[in-house]
């Protein structure tokens, strides 16, 4: 089990979570119904997760009546109740705050400290429904007649108030306690003020009354606030009000044929939801016995009792049904916040392309263009290194006044014919150019959507206030590490090469050994094709000249081949040391820094995680209770 | 003022002052002159809509100032008849009793009215049979009309609309595209549905382009209140607050009338009648029931249904209706609807005014300069990095332009030297000192516009296009910085950013070359002397050393005895012509150097120079360029403002609107 300290913690976390994006997200001009479904969530959570973890009872069972301005809600409550409590009247949107009627003094209810999170408050003295603030007030419902007592909860007692109730006896009507919430309207141009109080109410309540009169049945408001609670797993009782008495049958068909498919969720799971009727009365019939004895609020009363008979039980069904909305719907809760996180994810677009182009103009303007010259002198080096050593010197002499003709020819050529090196751009100036470049590129792109969206304005504001300054700073703290870290490592790539194959004696030995054997091959060759006699000489030149050039040519290919690793090499630590920390930087800048969008972040990992973890609490709550409740019986049957 | 006391006052009373006696009325002088002037202005709106704009360009806008347009062609066509016809809509949530209000007032069932919501999925358009069926407003022609032959609405259309609120929202966008037809919107609330959202918004939306006259129906659920407002008097309100002082607001019992009628209706034609009463369906137009209960409609007043609840005002509307809308006050309604449209007209043009941007653009374009100078200057350059490992061709260009000054032998050995210097050129790219990829493909047939080219297009690749995007960028964000709207630039730019450079860089760069080469090769004080006189020793020397050396081995052939002529002797002119022309072209490039280094840095000035040069043309004169297109059109949209105020002035002048003045929200402007 987890700690009452821990599970509140977990609780206050989910809730305040929520609340958070809803009003994240109503800055983002977001539609009504998603920031609804946020705030019931959240009201579920507090209401009615948390009592439950806590331990508190059952009774009373909440009854909210919800329904359009002028539907007749208040005439329900007092069917319900069997009295009139509520006062009906003709202003539409009168109601602006939500009341409770409490059956039984007795079994009054505490909300959790949590519950009704800094909303709605109770207004201890009696004040007029219009009251338009964030409040709620509670009415006991006079009683009529003896307390009926604990034994409402034993089988024998309920039938018995059951129909005393139904026959308007003295007794208590109501067997099992009950709050009756009476709820403001939602769709009066003023519901928008209140319309939050309302959701409370909904979020809380084991059974939802929703009032449809004839003239509003087919309202698109009142329909999605029906499916609201549908969707978030409430027993919902449908009372359909004020038409003709002749017409309720077929007003109830009608009903479901129109409404229904609108709350289907699948076709092949029916909606289990009671329909039944209220038709129009003149006031002065919904009074006393009369009221009590109507056999249209028999019924609907009826229809209540059924499923709050057990209370213990729909609190638990409340529960889950909250758990499994929670659970089901939290890809759809976080949906609103898509549109931010495509912002982020389309930045961080924006961003990696910038890098890119950083990189490629680097290596064009620069790279591609710097010779790297000490893999010239690496060239140099390796070929001295042929040469013999020891008492072979004199062989090594011997070709290379052989070879004299041959360099003679190649120096010349070089010499005239080499073309001067293209001026070069500084490496620190390419790359900043190439910076500021980047900076540009997105401090445009940010100034052309901050009509989009409110993140790339956050952004373009940035770029006037500061923050170009500060990727300079970081530019040039990079740059300096990358300077550091590049030249020592083009340095070691140059020697290197030369290093590696002095230490490797024995390959150089026969890398030295097989030129010599090439060498002494193209002197026999020359000898073989010129015969004895002095043009001899002039053919052996050209076969040692030959070998020179084919090793000449092999040692360039080789030295090439590490020059373009080197400048590959160098493109890495561009990335490394400069490109991708500015990138990863600019990335995060957004949603860093206290900002609200790391903190939508945060929120969107953190909700359903939250809710994962309420759920396990959930089901370890409800194995828990089952063992005491087993052991509750086993004790009975045993004593 | 007196007039609408006067109406105000008879409120309650059975018959008011004036009513229409059949007969055909006047023309209306007022409303025909005003076709005309609409049409013009819609014209001039139209063309000025059709062009593209540098204001907040904004969705939104663009269709409310494209339905404002529409407005006007209709209200024209609709003004420019003898007759104009009033339409009066009825507007409401599903349920309230629209179609039964039509149905009483209609004394017959002809628009269909059940249980089931939303009832009205194809309008009732009720009008007097002499309307020509082409004379009604094309949105509402697919109404479904019914005629009727009653005179007190002879120039009346009544509409029965779909509702608002309903799960259907198609119904929504049916009612949202027929309310720009009518000028009376008659705004009818029930007990439960007077206070609801979503109507309220659209007459908040319309408040101010049409009358509006109220109707709280379902009365007899209103008026037992023991708590809170009653609904009419909360209702009357909420239209105080929205600047309706007096608004006309009906309170009725719809059904109750209709039943009632409908009874008596059955009454005086007994058996047929009764099947109709039932029948909910539609009759015809022009039917003979819809004749038949023509007197119904005239029921002499004191006869009314039982227990009608107190202040119960059905005849009130009934008779406002028919006689309280006179022609006068038609053709008022009428006219105002013509102010609030054009006072839209107005509101949106003022919308769509852009800012005035001349005095940023002078800021902007100081700023862009600097960057301007800058870009060119790195332009410079890297055109000249490019240009650099063929200095040696450049130069051998050079010396090719100054051999025409030299004829004979010593062209002929220029010629032969060039030559080859350019087949080490091609010879040369085969040891590649360069990566590949920034190798100019050296031209075997020397030719300066190729050679340009071809480096102009090695540098674009790889360096220049990447910076005209960062070019086009940083100016951007610098107007921006100095209060230029980037949006509003960015057209501009792009045009400008998606021209031709590597032309321009061509250009630039054969041009310096010229010029380089025409200081060179025609240079002034005493180098012009030395050149002079090099190349006529040049041109004369050679020939000379030959013609001499050829003459001297002749004589001595000839003249000189005992001469033995060798090969030496024969070839020993052509030696000293070749060595005199290989002393003439040392001294001459001694004397007269053709260097790259030389001339490398003035060539680089001219460059920049002419960069920057073309620069500013191409962009620095974009802020200033936007900023007069902006200015014309504010010239042009306060023209505009100005004859719609015109007309309306025109129209003030000629109102007489004294008894509707309570159909209007007195509410001035302010935007929610």
């Amino acid at each position: 089990m987890i700690e009452i300290s821990e599970l509140r913690k977990l609780i206050r976390q989910v809730a305040e979570d929520l609340r958070w994006l809803e009003d994240h997200l109503k800055q983002n001009g977001t539609e009504a119904i998603p920031l609804f479904r946020l705030r019931l969530a959240g009201v579920v959570v507090r209401n009615v997760i948390a009592p439950y973890l806590e331990n508190q009872n059952a009774i009373p069972l909440h009854l909210a009546v919800l329904g359009g301005a002028g539907t007749g809600k208040s005439t329900i409550v007092n069917a319900i109740v069997g009295q009139v409590v509520a006062e009906a009247n003709p202003q539409a949107g009168y109601t602006r705050h939500p009341t409770a009627y409490l059956t039984h003094p007795e079994a009054d209810f505490k909300i959790h400290p949590f519950g009704f999170l800094g909303s709605l408050e109770r207004s201890e003295k009696q004040v007029p429904a219009n009251t338009d603030q964030d409040i709620y007030q509670m009415r006991l419902v006079s009683r009529s007649g003896t307390e009926p007592g604990g034994e409402a909860n034993s089988p024998g007692a309920l039938e018995e108030a059951v129909k005393g109730a139904l026959e308007g006896s003295t007794q208590n009507p109501i067997p099992v306690p009950w709050v009756v919430w009476d709820c403001p309207d939602m769709t009066t141009w003023a519901a928008t003020g209140y319309v939050s109080r309302l959701l409370e109410i909904i979020g809380l309540a084991d059974v939802i009354i929703y009032v449809a009169s004839d003239e509003r049945y087919n309202d698109m408001v009142p329909t999605e606030f029906l499916q609201l609670a549908v969707r978030a797993g409430k027993s919902v009782v449908i009372c359909l009000t004020k038409m003709n008495e002749k017409d309720t049958s077929s007003f109830i068909q009608h009903f479901k044929k129109e409404i229904f498919p609108k709350l289907q969720e699948s076709k092949n799971n029916p909606l289990q939801i009671p329909v039944l009727c209220m038709p129009f009365r003149k006031p002065e019939q919904m009074v006393g016995d009369e009221l009590r004895k109507d056999r249209y609020r028999i019924a609907l009363f009826n229809q209540i009792l059924v499923i709050t008979e057990k209370p213990e039980e729909a609190r638990r069904a409340t529960v889950n049904a909250g758990m499994h909305f929670l659970h089901q719907e939290v890809q759809e809760l976080l949906a609103p916040a898509q549109k931010d996180l495509e912002v982020l994810q389309n930045w961080r677009e924006q961003v990696l392309t910038g890098q890119l182009e950083f990189d490629q103009r680097y290596r064009r303007e620069f790279l591609n263009t710097e010779p790297l010259p000490r893999f010239d002198e690496a060239r140099e080096q390796l070929a001295e290194m042929f040469e013999l050593p020891g008492a072979a010197r004199v062989a090594s002499v011997f070709f290379r006044i052989l070879r004299m003709p041959y360099r003679f020819v190649q120096t010349t050529l070089k010499q005239t014919l080499a073309r001067p090196l293209a001026f070069q751009q500084g490496e620190y100036d390419v790359l900043q150019s190439a910076l500021r470049a980047w900076l540009d590129a997105l401090h445009a792109e940010a100034i052309r959507a901050s009509q989009r969206h409110p993140l790339w304005k956050q952004i373009a504001d940035g770029f006037q206030s500061g923050l170009v300054a500060l990727i300079k700073e970081q530019f040039e703290n990079n740059f300096r590490r990358f300077q550091l870290s590049a030249s020592n490592e083009m340095e070691a790539n140059s020697s290197a090469i030369a290093a590696r194959l002095l230490s490797n004696q024995s390959v150089l030995a026969g890398l030295r050994i097989l030129k010599l054997v090439f060498d002494l091959l193209a002197v026999l060759a020359g000898i073989w094709v010129g015969g004895l006699n002095w043009l001899t000489i002039i053919w052996v030149v050209v076969f040692v000249s030959l070998v020179q050039i084919g090793v000449d040519l092999l040692l360039r290919f080789y030295i090439d081949q590490k020059r373009e690793q080197t400048r590959s090499r160098k493109i890495g630590l561009i990335q490394q040391f400069i490109s991708a920390p500015l990138a990863e930087w600019m990335v995060q800048w957004p949603s860093s820094g206290g900002s609200a969008y790391e903190k939508l972040l945060l929120v969107v990992k953190r909700i359903p995680e939250g809710i994962r973890q309420l759920s396990g609490v959930i089901a370890s709550h409800h194995a828990h209770k089952g063992d005491l409740s087993e052991k509750k019986s086993q004790k009975e049957t045993g004593s | 003022m007196s007039e609408e006391e006067k109406i105000t006052g008879e409120k309650g009373h059975d018959v008011p002052g004036e009513s229409i006696k059949g007969g055909t009325p006047s023309s209306q002088p007022i409303l025909r002159t005003l076709a005309p002037l609409l049409r013009g202005l819609q014209r001039e709106l139209a063309q000025w809509q059709s062009v593209p704009k540098h204001g907040p360009a904004n969705l939104i806008h663009q269709a409310t100032m494209e339905g404002l347009i529409n407005d006007l062609s209709r209200v024209a066509a609709n003004l420019d008849v003898d007759r104009p016809f009033l339409v009066i809509m009825l507007v409401g949530g599903t349920g309230v009793g629209k179609s039964t209000l039509l149905n009483a007032l209609a004394g017959e069932p002809i628009a269909a009215a059940s249980i089931a919501r939303p009832t009205t999925l194809d309008p009732v358009l009720y009008y007097h049979q002499s309307v020509r069926p082409d004379r009604i407003d094309p949105l509402l022609r697919y109404c479904r009309p019914v005629a009727h032959r009653r005179d007190s609405l002879l120039n009346k259309i009544i509409v029965d609309t779909p509702d608002v609120d309903s799960n259907e929202l198609e119904n929504r966008e049916k009612l949202l595209a027929l309310l720009p037809a009518a000028d009376i919107v008659l705004f009818v609330g029930s007990q439960e549905k007077y206070h609801d959202q979503i109507i309220w918004n659209i007459f908040q939306q319309q408040r101010k382009r049409r009358a509006f006259a109220f109707v709280l129906n379902k009365w007899d659920r209103c008026y037992n209140a023991t708590s809170g407002l009653r609904p009419d008097e909360d209702w009357l309100n909420d239209l105080r607050a929205e600047g309706f002082q007096n608004p006309k607001l009906f309170r009725i019992c719809a059904q109750s009338w209709l039943d009632w009628q409908l009874r008596i209706a059955a009454e005086t034609t007994k058996p047929p009648s009764k099947e109709s009463s039932s029948n909910n369906a539609s009759l015809q137009p022009g039917s003979l029931l819809s004749g038949n209960l023509q007197p119904v409609g005239l029921q002499p007043v004191g006869l009314q249904p039982v227990g009608l609840p107190p202040g119960e005002q059905f005849l009130e509307l009934k008779t406002w209706l028919e006689t309280g809308l006179s022609l006068l006050e038609i053709e008022a309604v009428k006219t105002r609807g013509v102010d609030q449209l054009l006072s839209s007209v107005i509101v949106a043009l003022q919308t769509a005014m852009p800012l005035l941007l001349t005095e940023v653009a002078h800021h902007t374009e100081a700023s862009w300069e600097k960057i301007l100078i800058e870009e060119a200057s790195a332009t410079g350059d890297i055109l000249l990095n490019t240009l650099e490992p063929y200095q040696k061709e450049i130069e051998a260009h050079f010396q090719m332009e100054g051999q025409q000054r030299y004829r004979g032998f010593m062209a002929l050995y220029l010629r032969l030297t060039s030559r080859i210097r350019l087949a080490s050129s091609s010879l040369r790219d085969r040891f590649s000192v360069l990566p590949k990829e920034t190798k100019v493909q050296s031209p075997t047939q020397w030719n300066l516009a190729v050679f340009a080219h071809e480096c102009t297009r090695v540098a674009g690749q790889n360096v220049l296009n990447q910076r005209r995007t960062a070019l086009a960028n940083r100016l951007l964000v610098d107007a921006e910085k100095s209060g230029f709207p980037l949006l509003l630039i960015q057209p501009e730019m792009e045009k400008a950013t998606s021209q031709d450079f590597q032309k321009l860089f061509d250009q630039a760069i054969m041009d310096g070359l010229a010029e380089m080469e025409q200081i060179l090769t025609h240079p002034t004080g005493v180098r012009k002397i030395f050149q002079a006189l090099l190349s006529l020793l040049a041109n004369i020397l050679p020939e000379i050393a030959f013609i001499g050396g050829y003459l001297i081995f002749l004589w001595r052939f000839f003249v000189v005895e005992g001469y033995q002529a060798s090969l030496i002797d024969v070839v020993l002119p052509l030696i000293v012509t070749v060595i005199v022309l290989i002393f003439m072209q040392a001294i001459i490039a001694a004397i007269l150097p053709l260097h790259w280094s030389k001339i490398r840095d003035a060539f680089h000035k001219k460059l920049v120079l002419r960069l920057s040069k073309e620069f500013k043309q191409y962009y620095g004169s974009i802020p200033q360029q936007t900023a007069q297109l902006i200015l014309a059109e504010r010239d042009r949209i306060l023209f505009l403002i100005e004859q719609s105020g015109r007309i309306q002035k025109w129209l003030l002048d000629q109102q007489n609107n004294a008894t509707v003045n309570e159909l209007y929200s007195q509410l001035t402007d302010h935007n929610h």
